[in-house]
């Protein structure tokens, strides 16, 4: 019986032990694994981001590299950005979970001034969920480039919203809130001047009003974004006074 | 038990016991990511991949692996294998990572992979483990190409778009154009028609076996599962 008994027991231990050095050689391979990718995995990742916001400016119009300029817009709710989720409370952390959510904006600078805005949107009236927009707009209020990051459009109907299937979204280049004016700024079946796709009326209508959204969201805070990037950039590492500290910069270069 | 034949591995994998046309397993990526040839192309590949080398490891420590851990050992090996292949793949060919996005990872829930790995690999030696994980890939990822086609060619028109996403910049223009725009049949790419296109390859595979079974004489000796799925 004692004896049975001290045998199972080294079973049981040598079991254990087995499994246990089985996900030491797990985790070792994948930890190997991930050491060797990661300088890959984050190029890659910054590849892509760079791809997205310089494909909405104009090429030439800047000289830095926007993709690192990343910035958290002010009063995110009116472009319906979410809150992370767990927030972080450091400051760098919490840009880049932001740069991963997609709810920074960036800007392209030439000879130190900002030439233009990438903006993130949200747009909850999709036929099936959210649709996420990246707008540039340039310092006259003029769009430099729309792409949809993020759908769940019907494919062959709603989709033609994408590069890769149509090329609707590039008829907002060079638009404004001025031209076509604040009737114009709808599909063509509600009166506005932007066609509709056969077939898919919802999609359309929910993007040319989150772009609409963005170009006003921009002559709101056309100083905020223009003129004051380098206190903006400031708000971060003190969230509590993000916009007096914009506001007392007032610079207000002649830029128009 | 050296007494495997590679023929009959073969034929168990790609025909008799396909994955997907007859043990119906892994369908939730099957379903999922078929819509385009490119897709399923990326998602077979890294089935395929993670099969042979999670059999292969798997037949190589089963000998030491004790019976009352060996299911936590061989999922441990699978999701090893499957987490290296997805942080490769991120780093490699990003645009298809992306594409795939959550039914990689989700190859380690794939019940066909931890099937071979527990039913072959567990008690055969490496070389027909590795051969069967081959087999057993090739004819999940047949099936998952095929579906692709078909959704594809139906839904979209085309063949093979996107497949830069796979193949390189290169591949840019391998796309075919077969039918015109007005002639998509948008049902096809939507799941419904995932479940379509499978059941008529299911009744495909069941005509040819039956016809080879009058063919042969021989009294239609039908399981039971496929009886019900041959409509």
């Amino acid at each position: 019986m004692k004896r049975l008994l001290t045998l199972d027991k080294s079973r049981i231990i040598i079991t254990a032990l087995l499994l246990g050095g089985f996900s030491v050689v797990g985790v070792g391979l994948v930890s190997v694994t991930q050491e060797a990718t990661r300088e890959r995995i984050a190029q890659g990742e910054l590849a892509v981001l760079r791809g997205q916001v310089t494909a909405v400016l104009r090429p030439g119009s800047f000289d830095n590299n926007p993709a690192d300029t990343a910035f958290l817009p002010p009063d995110p709710e009116a472009l319906n950005l979410p809150p992370l989720k767990p927030e972080p409370s450091d400051p760098v952390e919490r840009l880049s979970a932001s740069v991963r959510a997609g709810i920074v904006g960036f800007r392209a600078m030439k000879e130190g001034k900002v030439t233009a805005v990438v903006l993130p949107v949200i747009t909850p009236y999709g036929y099936s969920g959210d649709i996420k927009l990246i707008v540039g707009v340039d310092r006259e209020g003029e769009i430099t480039g729309v792409r949809v990051t993020k759908h769940n459009e019907t494919p062959g109907l709603g989709d033609k919203i994408e590069t890769a299937k149509g090329r609707w979204i590039f008829g907002f280049e060079g638009k404004s809130l001025d031209d076509p004016g604040e009737k114009g700024w709808a599909v063509k079946k509600d009166g506005g001047v932007f066609d509709q796709f056969s077939g898919a009326t919802i999609t359309p209508r929910a993007v040319v009003g989150a772009i609409h959204q963005v170009l006003e969201y921009v002559r709101l805070h056309h100083d905020e974004l223009f003129d004051a990037p380098h206190s903006s950039r400031h708000e971060h590492d003190d969230e509590s006074k993000d916009k007096p500290e914009a506001a007392h910069i007032p610079t207000e270069v002649n830029h128009e | 038990m050296s007494d495997v034949s590679y023929r009959d591995l073969a034929v168990q994998g790609l025909w008799k016991n396909n994955p997907g046309l007859v043990q119906i397993l892994g369908m939730c990526p099957m379903m999922a990511i078929s819509n385009t040839v490119v897709n399923s192309l990326g998602l077979a590949m890294a089935t395929i991949l993670t099969m042979v080398v999670s059999n292969g490891l798997a037949s190589a420590i089963r000998h030491w692996v004790r019976p009352e851990v060996r299911l936590p050992v061989f999922v441990m090996v699978v999701a090893s294998v499957v987490t290296v292949i997805e942080l490769w793949m991120n780093a490699y060919l990003n645009t298809l990572y992306h594409v795939l996005g959550i039914f990689l990872p989700l190859i380690v829930t794939n019940c066909i992979v931890i099937a071979r790995v527990e039913g072959f690999a567990a008690r055969n030696p490496v070389l027909p483990s590795l051969y069967d994980g081959l087999m057993m890939g090739l004819g999940f990822g047949l099936v998952l190409v095929a579906l692709g086609v078909i959704r594809e060619l139906l839904g979209f028109g085309t063949l093979l778009a996107n497949a830069q996403q796979l193949f390189g910049p290169m591949a840019a223009n391998w796309t075919i154009h077969v039918l015109p725009e007005q002639a998509h049949f948008l049902l096809a790419i939507l799941p419904p028609g995932a479940f379509m296109a499978l059941a008529i390859l299911i009744a495909i595979k069941q005509a040819i076996e039956q016809r080879r079974a009058t063919r042969l004489a021989q009294p239609v000796a039908m399981e039971l599962p496929n009886a019900a799925t041959a409509r």
